[in-house]
C-alpha cells in the first residue's frame, strides 16, 4: 500500500510518498504546489491519498485539501483525512497530554486522553495561552512520528471526496461580531 | 473543423460555477451554486466564507456538470479556468482544482481574464462582431474600452474612484435595502421619481468615470435628514441616483460611438442586469442606430460559460497556462 501525503496545514507544502511506511519521496515548497505535485508523480504509483485537514493557515490547508479531493474525486483514489493536532497526539510517547499549534497569533488546543481527543479543539490567543499553559503542559513542539500516524490512520475509514473539508477552529472577524451580538 | 469542447471553471467571488461549452458559443452544461444568502446575513461578500464554500462545492458542482452534460472530463479538449481580477481565496480555489483537472487528464489549460469573460458572453447567444465599444460595468470595474478584435483592447476611460456597483451597493445599504443592493435600487427606483438635486460628477470631457462624489453626496444627505428627523424618500432618493449613475455611462457611450464612429456596443458585467440601464442604453443605441449587445440575466452575472466562451480564441490561438498559473486580484481588460 503506497500512501500520497499531502500536508500544507503551514506555509511550507509537504508532498511525500509512503511506502511500507517509508519515505520514498519528499517536495517541500511554500507555492507551488501542482508543478511539484507533477514532478513528484511523473514515475510513481500510489494506491491512496492522506490529507492534512488542518488546522493552521486558512489558505495553505484549503489549497491542499482541493487539490486532494479533486484528485481522489477524478482518479477515483481512496482518501483519508487527518488533522495536524491529532498527528501531534499520536507521535507523543505519553497517551494523556494537551497539544498546543501556534499560528504566530495564538495556538490550536487538542485535549486528548488514552490518545483520544476529548472534547473540540479550540483557539487561544497568546495572552490567554500563556495563562492556560501556567496550569497545562501543553506540548508545543512535538516531532511528527509518521510511523506512528499511519498505523493509525489503518484504522480510519476512507471518506466521500466530496466531504474531505478543512477543519476551521479559529472564529473569523464576522464570526466574532455575530457571537457579540 | 473538429468541434471544441472547453470546460470552464468560475469562482471569482461567491458562485462556484463550472460548465462545458461547444466552439465557444453553445452551453452543453452549466451549473451554478450560489452563496448569495449566506453573504447576506452579512450585508456584503465575505471572502473567507466564500473560499471556503468553493472548497466544499467544487467537486459536486463538476459532478452535477458532467452529468447534464453527459460527458467526462476526458471528452473536452481544454481545461479553462476565471484566474483574474476577484478575490484572491476564491480565485485561488478555482485555479487549483483547474490546474489539478489539466494534470489529472493531460489537457491543456487556459487563463481567463474574468472581465473578458463577462464581454464574451455575449457570444453565448449572439455573435460579436469587431470593432465594438465595450462598456464594463460591475462590483470592482467601470470602464470604457474599444475592442478592435479577438482580445484587442484600447482603454478609452475608466473610473477614478468608486466603480458604479460598488456605488449602488453602498447607495443600497444606506436606503437601508439589504446585501445585494442593486436589483432593490433598480426595483425602488422605477417605483420614484428624480426628485433630489444632485450634483452631477464634475465633466472633465473625458471618458473617465467618478461615482465616489455621488456616493457620499447621498450618504450625507441621508444622514443630515436622519438627523433632522425628516422622512427620506427612498423610492425618489434611489431614483435620482440611478438617473445620474447610468447617465454618466450614456453620456461617455455617446461620446465614443460620435468620435469613434463605431457602432457596435457591448455591455458586460454584473450591473448589466440593471434594467434602466438595458432601456437607457437601448433608446442611446436606437437613436444611434448602433447594435447593441447584452446578455440575458443568467449569463450576465458570474457563471462559467463566459469562461468557456472566452477562453475559445485563446485555445484556437494556443495560448496556454503552465501548472504555476497564479491568480491575480487585480486587472484591467488591457492586461
Amino acid at each position: 500500500m503506497k500512501t500520497l501525503f499531502i500536508d500544507t496545514h503551514y506555509l511550507d507544502v509537504y508532498l511525500r510518498f509512503y511506502k511500507e511506511e517509508k519515505v520514498v519521496g519528499e517536495k517541500q515548497n511554500s507555492t507551488l504546489i501542482m508543478p511539484m505535485l507533477a514532478k513528484l508523480l511523473e514515475n510513481e504509483e500510489y494506491d491512496e491519498i492522506l490529507v492534512v485537514n488542518g488546522p493552521g493557515s486558512f489558505t495553505g490547508v484549503r489549497l491542499g485539501v482541493t487539490i486532494a479531493k479533486t484528485l481522489a474525486y477524478t482518479l477515483k483514489k481512496p482518501i483519508k483525512v487527518i488533522d495536524y493536532l491529532n498527528m501531534m497526539n499520536l507521535s507523543l510517547p505519553s497517551s494523556d497530554h494537551t497539544v498546543g499549534l501556534s499560528d504566530g497569533n495564538g495556538f490550536f488546543v487538542g485535549e486528548f486522553i488514552n490518545h483520544k481527543k476529548i472534547k473540540e479543539y479550540y483557539y487561544l490567543n497568546n495572552s490567554e495561552f500563556k495563562e492556560f499553559n501556567q496550569d497545562n503542559n501543553v506540548d508545543t513542539d512535538v516531532s511528527i512520528d509518521m510511523e506512528k500516524v499511519l498505523e493509525y490512520v489503518k484504522t480510519i475509514d476512507y471518506t466521500n471526496p466530496h466531504a474531505v473539508n478543512p477543519i476551521y477552529i479559529k472564529l473569523i472577524g464576522v464570526e466574532y461580531a455575530k457571537k457579540d451580538n | 473543423m473538429k468541434d471544441v469542447y472547453i470546460l470552464a471553471v468560475e469562482t471569482t467571488c461567491d458562485e462556484t460555477s463550472i460548465a462545458i461549452v461547444k466552439n465557444g458559443h453553445d452551453v452543453v452544461a452549466l451549473t451554478i451554486l450560489t452563496q448569495m444568502d449566506e453573504h447576506a446575513l452579512y450585508g456584503g461578500v465575505v471572502p473567507e466564507i466564500a473560499s471556503r464554500r468553493h472548497t466544499e462545492n467544487i467537486t459536486m458542482v463538476l459532478e452535477e456538470t458532467l452529468k447534464k452534460a453527459n460527458m467526462s472530463v476526458n471528452d473536452v479538449d481544454a481545461i479553462a479556468v476565471s484566474y483574474k481580477p476577484g478575490l484572491l481565496g476564491s480565485l485561488l480555489v478555482g485555479v487549483e482544482f483547474a490546474k489539478t483537472l489539466s494534470f489529472v487528464y493531460k489537457k491543456p489549460l487556459i487563463g481567463v481574464n474574468h472581465l473578458i469573460g463577462h464581454i464574451y458572453a455575449n457570444n453565448l447567444e449572439d455573435n460579436l462582431e469587431f470593432p465594438v465599444i465595450a462598456l464594463v460595468v460591475s462590483g470592482g470595474h467601470t470602464e470604457l474600452s474599444i475592442m478592435h478584435n479577438d482580445y484587442e483592447f484600447e482603454m478609452l476611460g475608466c473610473t477614478m474612484d468608486d466603480a458604479i456597483g460598488e456605488a449602488y451597493d453602498k447607495v443600497a445599504r444606506v436606503l437601508g435595502y439589504p446585501y445585494p443592493g442593486g436589483p432593490h435600487i433598480d426595483k425602488a427606483a422605477a417605483l420614484g421619481k428624480d426628485t433630489y438635486k444632485l450634483t452631477k460628477p464634475v465633466d472633465d470631457d473625458t471618458y473617465n468615470f467618478s461615482y465616489s462624489g455621488l456616493k457620499s453626496q447621498i450618504i450625507n444627505l441621508v444622514n443630515t435628514e436622519k438627523m433632522k428627523n425628516n422622512e427620506i424618500r427612498k423610492e425618489d432618493l434611489a431614483c435620482s441616483f440611478q438617473n445620474i449613475a447610468v447617465d454618466e455611462l450614456e453620456r461617455k457611450v455617446e461620446k465614443a460611438f460620435n468620435e469613434t464612429g463605431i457602432k457596435r456596443l457591448v455591455i458586460a458585467g454584473g450591473v448589466s442586469a440593471n434594467s434602466y440601464l438595458k432601456e437607457q442604453m437601448k433608446t442611446l443605441c436606437d437613436k444611434h442606430d448602433a447594435k447593441l449587445y447584452i446578455p440575458r440575466l443568467l449569463y450576465c452575472t458570474d457563471n462559467a460559460a463566459m469562461i468557456g466562451a472566452a477562453a475559445y480564441p485563446l485555445f484556437l490561438k494556443k495560448e496556454f497556462k503552465d501548472l504555476s498559473l497564479n491568480p491575480s486580484s487585480h486587472s484591467d481588460l488591457e492586461q
